[in-house]
């Protein structure tokens, strides 16, 4: 057995935590920024860039009067649960401060607490009858004091989504709606920030809910780029330090230009695939051919991108997406399609007055991205799928 | 070990095999047999050994179709983890192998994985009655929340070993979302789970495991494993035979890899097959090795649903990579269903999608002894395709001069009216279309078999070779052609070629046409005897130098003109047919 074989830094699926998190700093400094101006933030992107990775990280960094606690809460199903667990990562979020704090062992004694953990707040006989009256009652009292507690939460957006499904649109309608009052409340400014984070997006969700976004136009809406080139080439190098399989710089500036769009969630794909091969053949050193082999391998393997297209005709009306996946056929047989073109296809599908928004949509959802008044693909593995699925297009 | 006489037990082999593996299952004996899948468990491995306390789990999910070592991999990942003391001290790897079918929802796997460290750990807790919770979720909090602490107390972490993690997630509805909020907020249990398709749930974005798991498809053996299995086998069972079998027969295991797709299970009933002299025993053998594998493969068409079995089946009877319209039309299906069940189907590892390069694409059974399997045994066989299969089979299993001597064999017991009618028309019908067969062989074969056939109810033994030559055409299929065709017209000498010649022009095949006009071994005969035909040739080469339409004479025109006329018109039916 080949035990000594060192494979590369990376986790695939999971938030990337503790060593295996690589630093986004300015990502980090830009959410912080964004909080100490009292602001709270809506982290936008599409699964798999790295969102919940972030939120983690920064439970770390917390300047000496904040506190933050981290949660995924996909798994709640009716609006009580989620106010009941809501008003816990409260109690949790402060009982990081120092125990000696004494407005804040009298609050803990008033409410009859016996532990506080991980798993959950554990009352003694008199437990809350009605959570969303209790984080009423509690937030005032945190914004009298000189603290500052941020709530990062992850998932919101899908537990929205599947009340709606369930046909409980008034639960997560309420949901919104009390998060909206504590989020405005004068009462508590500055001292409580909340940080949502969401693969489904939570503009598409509130709209679907409410007919409008206006109920989350209060949030501060972070991007969240790609690393640069040179990002990558320093992230690849981090995650395959000391590992069996390296990259000098040709095979580097290779692999670079192959992935071209850099989410470490498809540079992970292709050092997982090359890393994977190399040790399958008990053969270290690399070729460009191994490069091309691992990207065909997870472009063939294309219930990766196929999730991609079918989303395209389940959230866009049928005229709409006809107009979407041909202009992405375009774009993918050409590698670029510029504005003139996009009208072109537009009058084609009658869409002369809402194309540019249904573009900006496909930008938003992680398809396509501008480049120099072009749009391109964001990702060559999305493009070359693209393609290999709509081998033919026609269009003069 | 003795061999025992193979004609009267066919099945010794996997019987032995069978008994092997069942009196090996300990530790040390899966240790020792575990020969394949190394790849993939050495990566898991050493990731897993490179784990320090707080990184996070990498959860994984081996794909393989059944009998591809899924099961196996999850046990060798097992034993490894008990037996390595590094691990051990660090991890407890739990296989709920035998619990898993009373697991549905979440909490009944958190039951199950309590009871199991419970009783490693030797620490029993006095759970709270179910009845305590105000729903099921709350009480799958709360099982987990008691695991998390029995871990936080002996500082492991779980190593969570699942096969058929796809029907256990089916199951889960609201859970899957619960189970991977409690993945992504704990961080002291790693799932290692085996599936036979890559479910929905791993795929759908708004599935809650879109792209959780780090994937490994299990694909088909290579060569070098294969080889390495039967020296392994040989060495175990002591059936020298099959030591170094792979290096002097590389051709037949090749054919064996591809008619199985590589698949481990379906190995060891060819394996059966390489025990012996082949070519002794004829079809009835090949057949019940076929019987044997009946299990196996009946348990994959028993897990599709009925819509899905159709389409399996009516593909498998084609054979050829079918597009959509055909399967549209057998299945009597509309497409839209078709395309869905199809990426169901590819999901499943039954079905493999060829690409065209054009907006259709084809789809074949991806194991073609699974193909093979469906033919005989499902019922309503078509006994052409029967017979094309069977050819097949046949070529890829014995090269040329053992497929003569089976054939000689067959031959003699026609003769010596020792095969019923029945038996003898399907070996009849799988030898008659080979390659290998010549033509007289190939009438005598013809003649024998129709002379048993008292009540006169066949009437599809293949009349005309020439018809086989077209058929192939048809079917693209252009290997030795030209050796071919020169048996044709050999065997006729000449004569009555017409609907040959014709039908080849049919078939867009102009050129050919026109070299058998050209050649100068029979382009003289055949020019006279086929003048207008030999017109219309040139008209459709447009080989029209030296002013031929005005040659041409008068009142032969027009009917060389009609001649082109159908060719173009059938030219067209054919290519649209295509």
């Amino acid at each position: 057995m080949n035990s000594d074989w060192k494979g590369p830094k990376i986790i695939i699926g999971p938030t990337a935590t503790g060593d295996y998190y690589y630093p986004r700093p300015q990502i980090e400094a830009n959410i912080w920024d964004e909080i100490q101006k009292g602001s709270h933030v809506l982290l936008a992107a599409p699964r798999r860039v790295g969102k919940s990775s972030v939120m983690q990280a920064m439970l770390k960094n917390c300047p000496s009067d904040t506190r933050c606690v981290f949660k995924n809460i996909q798994g709640v199903q009716s609006e009580s649960e989620f106010y009941r667990q809501f008003f816990e990562l409260i109690l949790q979020c402060l009982s990081k401060f120092e125990k000696d704090k004494h407005w804040l062992s009298n609050l803990f004694q008033h409410l009859n607490i016996e532990e506080i953990t991980l798993e959950g707040v554990k009352f003694g006989e008199k437990k809350p009858s009605e959570y969303a009256e209790e984080i009423n009652q509690i937030l005032p009292k945190i914004g009298q004091q000189q603290l500052k507690i941020v709530l990062l939460l992850d998932e919101l957006p899908e537990v929205l989504n599947n009340l709606h499904k369930k046909g409980r649109r008034e639960e997560a309608s309420s949901i919104l709606d009390r998060l909206r009052q504590w989020r405005q409340s004068p009462d508590i400014r500055n001292h409580f920030s909340l940080v949502l984070a969401g693969s489904v997006g939570i503009h598409h969700i509130v709209k679907a809910l409410d007919g409008r976004t206006a109920d989350i136009n209060d949030f501060s809406i972070m991007p969240f780029e790609a690393l640069t080139r040179n990002e990558a080439g320093d992230y690849i190098a981090w995650a395959t330090k000391d590992c069996t399989v390296q990259y000098d710089e040709h095979l580097l500036s290779y692999l670079l230009t192959k992935i071209n769009y850099f989410i470490p969630y498809f540079i992970n794909l292709m050092l997982d695939e090359i890393n994977k091969a190399a040790r399958k053949a008990s053969h270290s050193s690399l070729e460009f051919a191994s490069i091309d082999a691992a990207f065909e391998k997870i472009v063939r393997n294309n219930d990766h991108f196929r999730e991609w297209k079918n989303r395209l005709f389940e959230y866009f009306a049928r005229e709409e997406s006809a107009f979407l996946n041909e202009t992405l056929v375009y774009i993918a047989h050409r590698h670029a399609i510029n504005r003139r073109q996009l009208h072109d296809l537009a009058l084609k599908h009658g869409k002369k007055d809402t194309y540019m928004e249904l573009i900006r949509g496909l930008e938003h959802d992680g398809y396509v991205v501008e480049l120099e008044g072009d749009f391109v693909f964001v990702s060559p593995f999305l493009q070359a799928f693209w393609k290999a699925d709509n081998p033919i297009y026609d269009h003069a | 070990m003795t061999m025992p006489d193979m004609q009267q037990n066919p099945t010794w082999f996997i019987d032995q095999l069978t008994l092997y593996q069942a009196a090996n299952s300990s530790p040390e004996a899966i240790k020792r047999n575990f020969l394949i899948r190394i790849a993939e468990f050495e990566l898991i491995m050493a990731d897993l050994r490179n784990k320090k306390s707080g990184d996070p789990m990498q959860h994984e999910l081996i794909l393989g179709r059944r009998g591809s070592g899924k099961s196996t991999l999850l046990r060798r990942i097992q034993i490894e983890i008990d037996e390595d003391a590094g691990l051990a001290e660090r991890f407890i790897a739990i296989n709920l192998a035998e619990e898993q079918a009373s697991i549905y929802r979440l909490s009944d796997l958190w039951f199950e994985v309590l009871q199991e460290l419970m009783t490693r750990l030797n620490s029993p807790v006095k759970l709270r009655d179910f009845d305590d919770f105000e729903n099921n979720q709350s009480y799958a909090r709360y099982l987990y929340a008691e695991i998390h602490q029995l871990l936080e107390r002996c500082g492991k972490r779980v190593v969570l070993l699942l096969d058929n993690l796809d029907r256990i997630l089916q199951n889960f509805d609201d859970d899957g979302h619960l189970l991977r909020e409690t993945l992504l907020n704990y961080n002291d249990l790693q799932i290692i789970g085996g599936s036979t398709r890559m479910d929905e749930h791993f795929w759908r974005y708004d599935k809650p495991f879109y792209e959780f798991f780090r994937r490994h498809r299990l694909e088909g053996l290579r060569f070098e494993e294969i080889h390495n299995l039967l020296n392994h086998w040989s060495a175990e069972m002591n059936l020298p035979l099959l030591h170094d079998y792979a290096l002097r027969s590389r051709g037949r295991i090749e054919a064996i890899r591809i008619l199985t797709d590589g698949s481990p299970r379906a190995l060891q009933f060819f394996i059966q097959v390489l025990m012996h002299d082949s070519t002794s025993y004829g079809f009835d053998y090949l057949r019940k090795v076929m019987d044997r594998a009946t299990p196996l493969y009946q348990e994959r068409l028993n897990n599709l649903t009925p819509p899905q079995r159709k389409i399996v089946q009516e593909m498998a009877f084609w054979w050829e990579a079918a597009p959509t319209k055909i399967l549209v039309e057998k299945c009597r299906m509309e497409s839209k269903l078709i395309a869905s069940y199809l990426k169901q189907l590819e999901q499943h590892g039954i079905v493999e999608t060829i690409p065209t390069g054009k907006k259709n694409h084809l789809y074949r059974i991806a194991e073609r002894f699974f193909n093979m399997w469906l033919i005989v045994t499902q019922g309503n066989p078509d006994q052409k395709r029967r017979a094309k299969y069977l050819t097949l089979f046949l070529e890829s299993w014995y090269d040329g001069a053992e497929l003569k001597a089976l054939t000689q064999k067959h031959l003699g017991d026609l003769r010596d009216g020792l095969v019923s009618y029945d038996k003898a028309m399907v070996l009849s019908k799988g030898l008659v279309h080979s390659k290998f067969i010549g033509v007289e062989e190939r009438d005598e074969l013809i003649e024998y078999t129709r002379k048993l056939d008292k009540d006169g109810q066949e009437s599809e033994l293949p009349r005309k070779f020439e018809n086989i030559v077209l058929l192939e055409i048809w079917n693209g299929i252009f290997e030795n052609l030209s050796e071919k065709i020169e048996r044709v017209i050999q065997f006729k000498n000449g004569e009555d070629l017409e609907w040959f010649l014709t039908n080849l022009l049919y078939l867009e095949q102009r050129h050919l046409a026109l070299s058998l006009f050209e050649s100068e071994q029979h382009g003289k005969i055949l020019r006279d005897r086929y003048e207008l035909l030999y017109y219309a040739v040139l008209i459709l080469t447009q080989k029209t130098e030296d002013n031929l339409l005005l040659k041409i004479p008068p009142e032969v025109l027009p009917t060389v003109q009609e001649i082109v006329e159908k060719v173009k018109e059938k030219q067209l039916f054919y290519s649209k047919k295509e």
